[in-house]
């Protein structure tokens, strides 16, 4: 098996995203699985930060702590970057520029800012110069790059600046082919996508007919709606920047009213502003679907960080008792996926869905297959104009035996649609009356039974083995890889994952867990959030893995710990 | 004056408004104006916040949303933006929009959104019993504030004018054909119509009643040279208060388009009409992937 790690380190502001964002691309080109990770601090520029790819021939959707090749173009935290490069790794850097001078026998010193001088003439070619270097160290198809630069930079000049400067670092490069593998392309590999978490949310909500999104900037969210404004006169959809997340949240209640599909998308301290329209969705049956990527928290916390801290606040926030929807993401795979099908829960039960992300899945770039839009269905409880002028008398919030009630938009006929955050009577005007009150609240609370009965646990592993170790959201790909790593060694795991986690599906969790005697409970917070739900739902003892450093977990430390627990 | 009959509640939904409230005369006006537009029930939506001002969509005959305290301008900028085709006209008090929504009133001013806002000013909290509101003059005195308040007030008209707003008018819940008029003045520009109309709370308010504001107000048209389009002039206009509270049209400028105008997507059908996305635009996005 193909497993390499390369990390490309430097200040912010130095195009370490570029150039790692081109390289893994190149790679994916090439038939291989890249999963790149950012680690970046907050601010705009200066900092430490890294860009860190693993190629593989097989999929790879977590993150390792040794690299085999270190490009570090920043002496800062060279000494940190270079603890984290294998013994027979290469680490390359400009000495002339870095003007450092540490001695260690993994070093390449690669001219590369001479490289950009000589052959651009500007010193910004020096990434390209360090791409090409790479290029050449792992036998890449240099092709593969100048075509990207061709496609990047509509400018020739640019183009060929970028793409002279890496054919020089590529002939420097090959002097040290195959010292840490190689990568070869691989015929014949299936063409796939090289996109973040972010990027794939924002198709996953297009591809389910989002039609308008409304947002305040917050990181590590900010991505989603960055794209779509990029790309919504091809999409035919709108993108509105709020003065503030709960102007966000509620032009998309508004928007939703109306009759399109409408999201928005925040982190936790922004969802904490939507808290009160969250509620007002639950009372007035506003389909709702608001993306959270969790960052570390509370308060400010840590603005670029990774944490999965935000689940029970999800489960729970909002004034008063409503059904609402919390499904959590994987990767960039899933979330394409879970996102399309949080429009069709909003849309089908009129209520608020959470999808909670995170850092990890925002910022990290993954390698997908092909997304399949047949399985992106429309499900909707949108009454259709032609049976809606049929009707003799429409009402709002008529009362059902599922509970839910059939929705109109106003201008959709002639029939008067009312929507209410009071409690109201079925036309939706406003009541108190205790008998109506009761009716409603209970004609609400009937969605949730069949919601839940509709989702799905997943399991990998070994179904009968003792102890089952649970996951949710981006920790589940680290943990799939440790199961994995484990079994070789002979250690049978039950890896339990949830994406669909409230209302908690607790028939399909216990039937998951029915045969093992341990539930180790893996998940990026102190408090054990997912554990408190499972024991909450299903009246099970669970045991905590718990990471809240900030940081994702690291398949090494992950398998290691959990080795442990299982001794 | 005509009847009113289509935007007449058929039901026996009796107001939650005191005898005598500022608020029935404005909804005798917002009935009255639609109906003179000649708009059908099911072509208007009504918007509103929280709060007594608020409840007016709850009593009349339209499509009605009543959202949360303050958020009422952030819903109908997404319903605008949903379907432009819908009128929509949107009541509020001083306190759901100077106060809890203040934000959202200075944003959406900047934006434009076609729609008309009338912001009921009682210069008190009704609802919540009695209050200092963000348009309560200095010294009021009230069960909160016992030595009275302490505060200089919010001027809506003159904020208005200052964000760029094309449609400044002011008007009095107790004279309806004046409010009528602006009504419907309002509903017919394309942007944002914002017209703040001043109304004796007859519970909680005893010192700016119904007599205060007759004895006061003065119609800025009723002066045939009267310049609506000078936007500075107005704005001096706007910051009269005391002895003498102008109302009228303070500021109109037609030129201007409204903020779905300038989104490109918009131009053929509303939203709510467009077709879901193609498999086609969808895979052109995949590629850029790849």
């Amino acid at each position: 098996m193909t497993d390499i790690s390369i990390r490309l380190a430097g200040a912010a502001g130095q195009g370490l995203l570029s150039a790692g964002k081109l390289l893994g691309k190149a790679c994916v080109r090439a038939g291989y699985h890249v999963f790149g990770v950012q680690d970046s601090e907050s601010r705009i520029r200066a900092g430490h930060n890294f860009f860190q790819l693993r190629i593989s021939d097989v999929p790879v959707w977590a993150m390792k702590k040794q690299v085999d090749l270190l490009v570090t173009l920043d002496k800062e935290k060279m000494s940190e970057d270079l603890a984290a490069l294998k013994e027979n790794g290469i680490a390359i850097l400009d000495s002339a520029t870095l003007k450092a001078d540490i001695e260690d026998s993994r070093i390449v010193d690669v001219p590369l800012r001479q490289i950009a001088m000589n052959t651009g003439k500007k010193p910004i070619y020096s990434n390209s110069a360090a791409v090409g270097f790479v290029f050449g160290a792992l036998g890449l198809d240099i092709e593969l790059l100048n075509s990207l630069f061709k496609a990047r930079f509509k400018d020739e000049a640019i183009s060929a600046g970028n793409i002279d400067a890496a054919a020089e670092g590529y002939v420097q490069g090959k002097d040290h082919n195959g010292k840490i593998g190689s990568l070869p392309t691989i015929e014949g590999a299936p063409k796939r996508l090289f996109l973040n978490g972010n990027e794939a949310a924002a198709l996953g909500a297009i591809s389910a007919n989002m039609k308008f999104i409304s947002c305040y900037p917050m990181s590590p969210s900010t991505g989603i709606i960055t794209y779509l404004a990029n790309v919504e006169t091809t999409a035919g959809i709108v993108t509105e920047q709020a003065e503030d997340e709960i102007a966000a949240v509620n032009q998309a209640v508004g928007a939703s009213m109306a009759g399109v599909r409408a999201m928005t998308s925040t982190s936790g301290g922004g969802m904490a502003l939507m808290s009160e329209t969250i509620s007002l969705c639950g009372i007035a049956e506003v389909p709702l679907v608001i993306i959270n990527c969790q960052r570390g928290g509370p308060g400010t916390g840590l603005p670029t960080r990774q944490e999965q801290a935000d689940l029970l606040f999800s489960t729970f926030t909002g004034h008063g008792d409503f059904p609402r929807a919390v499904l959590a993401a994987t990767n960039a795979e899933d979330i394409f996926y879970l996102t399309a099908k949080a429009f069709n829960i909003a849309d089908r039960y009129q209520i608020p869905v959470i999808v909670l992300s995170d850092q990890h899945i925002a910022d990290s770039f993954f390698t997908v297959d092909q997304y399949n839009l047949d399985k992106v269905p429309m499900e909707t409880s949108l009454v259709s104009t032609r049976a809606l002028k049929q009707m003799t008398e429409y009402k709002r919030y008529a009362i059902t035996e599922s509970g839910i009630s059939p929705r109109a938009y106003p201008g959709q006929s002639e029939h008067l649609v009312f929507t209410d955050s009071h409690e109201h009577v079925e036309t939706g005007h406003i009541t108190d009356d205790p008998q109506i009150r009761k009716a409603m609240v209970e004609k609400r609370a009937r969605k949730t039974a069949k919601l839940s009965a509709s989702y799905a646990v997943q399991q990998f592993g070994t179904s009968k083995a003792d102890v089952a170790v649970v996951s949710w959201g981006s920790t589940g790909d680290t943990l799939k890889e440790v199961v994995l790593q484990l079994k070789d060694k002979g250690v049978h795991l039950n890896h339990v994952h949830l994406t669909e986690i409230w209302p908690f599906p607790a028939r399909q969790f216990n039937a998951a867990v029915e045969n093992s005697k341990r539930i180790v409970v893996v998940e990026g917070n102190q408090s054990g959030q997912l554990a408190a739900l499972i024991t909450q739902s299903t009246g099970k003892k669970t045991e905590l893995l718990p990471k809240y450093d900030g940081r994702p977990f690291i398949v090494e430390d992950l398998t290691a710990a959990v080795a442990e627990v299982v001794k | 004056m005509s009847e009113c009959k289509s935007f007449n509640i058929c039901s026996v939904n009796e107001t939650a408004w005191c005898p005598g409230c500022g608020d029935l005369g404005i909804l005798a006006a917002v009935k009255d104006a639609l109906e003179a537009l000649g708009k059908s029930p099911h072509e208007v939506l009504m918007m509103a916040g929280i709060g007594q001002a608020a409840k007016l969509p709850q009593y009349i005959t339209a499509n009605g949303y009543c959202g949360l305290h303050g958020r009422a301008l952030p819903a109908a900028t997404g319903a605008k933006l949903a379907n432009e085709e819908m009128t929509i006209l949107l009541n509020s008090g001083d306190g759901d929009m100077y106060g809890e929504g203040g934000g959202h009133f200075l944003h959406t001013l900047r934006r434009d959104i076609d729609v008309t806002l009338m912001v009921h000013n009682n210069q008190i909290y009704g609802l919540t019993q009695g209050q200092a509101s963000p348009t309560s003059d200095i010294g009021l005195q009230t069960k909160l504030q016992p030595r009275g308040v302490i505060s200089y007030p919010l001027r809506g008209p003159a904020l208005a004018l200052a964000l760029g707003c094309r449609f400044v008018a002011r008007s009095f819940s107790g004279d309806l054909k004046h409010l009528s008029a602006l009504i419907q003045k309002g509903v017919k520009h394309r942007g944002l119509s914002y017209i703040e109309i001043l109304q004796p709370c007859i519970s909680m308010n005893k010192v700016n009643t119904f007599k205060w504001y007759k004895d006061r107000i003065f119609d800025v048209n009723a002066n045939p040279n009267y310049d609506t389009s000078n936007r500075i002039k107005a704005m001096e206009v706007a910051m009269t208060w005391g002895d003498q509270i102008p109302t009228g049209l303070l500021f109109h400028d037609e030129s201007g388009d409204a903020f779905h105008d300038r989104i490109p997507q918009l131009k053929q059908d509303p939203l709510v009409r467009q077709p879901a996305i193609s498999h086609n635009t969808m895979n052109q996005l995949f590629a850029k992937h790849m």
